[in-house]
């Protein structure tokens, strides 16, 4: 995440930095969305974030960070999504984030032309755990199979839950960053395949190198130590129809 | 000479320097599934494969329901896997009755220290229940872990007073506070009382912190600590080992601060 927080102060909040953290981790890309889309305005913030990738485009450097864009229904006067939000994201997103507890909607059919739309472009949907109810989830996948929606922030309490839509459902993802549980991820290999997860951090909340040690210590083959450090991200990426 | 982030980042076992675990568990728990095997047995293969030497160890039986019977499985680990588990004899306040002769068993068996979780138990760390225990911990100059939080049960900020009055005693504050808000009166805590240190585990623990902790106190008192196998226990390791601090501050906290500790007990 780039940008400024209400409490705590993060231990970065600009481009520049996350760059610098990444270099110092050996990490060569990242999705990225902005604090301002979450916690002030989606599209206040998703133009910021833009304006910020824009702002580091030095040695091809901007390339590292790809845009997520928070969205949030009816945003607009007109629409539930306007014409304009959806050719943006289109074109130019390489996830979407959303935040239904915080932002008050509903994960669910309630929204049902932008997960129609969302699904027809096969664009990722990070949502993160505290945002939702598993029913709403549990509906919102089965009735959208082809959209690719990734749990975040879970924690490791989550098992109960994630491993019964793991079962259910394909189109359901883990990323790793707080998924702390103890031989979890071994966990998740051995009985869904290292396909439904993908690396992440949660910087500048807190920083890599918990994750990064997990993965790379984790008792897997290399083969899926790879899928999920970039294999199963870079996939979900690749099919996006733009 | 490789550095300790190298190791890591070519996912080395790191051997060559003392690594104590000053926050471990053993056992199940209810509210998750713990997939790795979370028996004594288990903690000591992903324990040798990361370079653990040894774990200041506490049941989660014992944070629950049943102090008693989860002493028991940690006396057990103690006596299969001489060394490798310095056992923490964990008490339930909620059970005055039974504290003292708990820990006379327990420490006559050879735990090394105390553990509370004044949070599970529910029970404010300022209670008047608690107070055998500091006694009995200052008379043994032991070690106590204690869970701490940012709330009204075990903030770090309720400690400072039992630090003064009991000095020969030395507490590890747990997971520092857990928040933010409890880092940053886990610091001010442990910065101002020699007895007084700062245990590092918990979700929202960072790099980031572990610097601030380091130079707002001193690298003489922050203890590693995981939670294992509550938590996978390579999420600190992996926190300690790439933060932006030299190698002889990690080897400090990793193992030498602990080990210092456990001497003067």
């Amino acid at each position: 995440m780039l940008g400024k927080w209400h409490a705590p102060k993060l231990y970065f909040d600009s481009a520049r930095e996350l760059l610098s953290e990444m270099d110092y981790h050996n990490i060569e890309k990242a999705l990225v969305f902005h604090s301002l889309a979450w916690q002030y305005d989606p599209d206040t913030g998703n133009r910021k974030l833009l304006e910020e990738i824009e702002n580091v485009n030095s040695k091809g450097m901007h390339e590292r960070l790809l845009p997520v864009f928070v969205i949030a229904p009816w945003n607009t006067p007109s629409e539930m999504m306007d014409g304009e939000s959806t050719k943006e994201i289109r074109t130019r997103a390489y996830a979407v984030r959303v935040f239904p507890r915080d932002q008050n909607f509903l994960f669910s059919k309630w929204l049902h032309p932008v997960l129609e739309f969302l699904e027809g472009i096969r664009m990722p949907v990070f949502i993160n755990y505290d945002q939702v109810d598993f029913r709403d989830l549990d509906k919102v996948l089965a009735s959208y199979p082809e959209l690719p929606v990734i749990i975040s922030n879970t924690g490791y309490r989550i098992c109960r839950f994630l491993f019964t839509l793991f079962k259910k459902y394909k189109n359901f993802y883990l990323e790793t960053s707080t998924f702390f549980s103890y031989e979890g991820i071994e966990e998740v290999c051995k009985k869904f395949g290292a396909e439904r997860m993908v690396f992440a951090t949660r910087m500048p909340f807190i920083d890599p190198g918990g994750m990064l040690a997990r993965i790379i210590y984790a008792d897997i083959t290399e083969e899926e130590k790879q899928l999920i450090a970039r294999g199963n991200i870079e996939r979900l990426i690749s099919e996006i129809r733009r | 000479m490789v550095g300790l982030k190298e190791k890591a980042e070519r996912g080395e076992k790191i051997d060559d320097i003392l690594i104590i675990d000053a926050h471990a568990h053993m056992g199940k728990w209810f509210n998750f599934p713990i997939y790795g095997d979370p028996s004594a047995k288990g903690m000591v293969r992903l324990m040798d494969r990361l370079g653990v030497s040894k774990c200041l160890v506490s049941a989660h039986l014992s944070i629950g329901p049943d102090f008693h019977e989860g002493n028991e499985i940690i006396l057990k680990a103690m006596q299969d896997f001489p060394g490798r588990f310095l056992g923490m004899c964990t008490i339930n306040p909620n059970y005055p009755q039974e504290m003292l002769q708990e820990l006379e068993l327990r420490f006559r068996q050879g735990f090394i220290g105390i553990k509370i979780h004044p949070s599970t138990h529910n029970y404010p760390v300022g209670g008047k229940n608690y107070c055998p225990v500091w006694e009995f911990a200052q008379e043994k100059k032991a070690i106590v872990l204690s869970h701490t939080w940012y709330d009204g049960i075990c903030s770090p900020r309720l400690f400072a007073g039992i630090a003064e009055k009991y000095p020969a005693l030395r507490i590890l504050l747990g997971h520092s506070g857990g928040v933010y808000q409890g880092y940053e009166e886990a610091i001010e805590v442990a910065a101002k009382y020699e007895n007084v240190y700062l245990e590092i585990c918990g979700s929202e623990f960072s790099g980031y912190w572990l610097e601030q902790m380091v130079s707002k106190t001193s690298p003489d008192k922050v203890i590693y600590g995981t939670d294992f196998p509550f938590h996978d226990p390579r999420i600190t390791f992996g926190r300690v080992l790439f933060a932006p601090l030299s190698d002889e501050v990690k080897k400090k906290i990793l193992g030498l601060n602990i080990e210092r500790i456990l001497k003067k007990s």
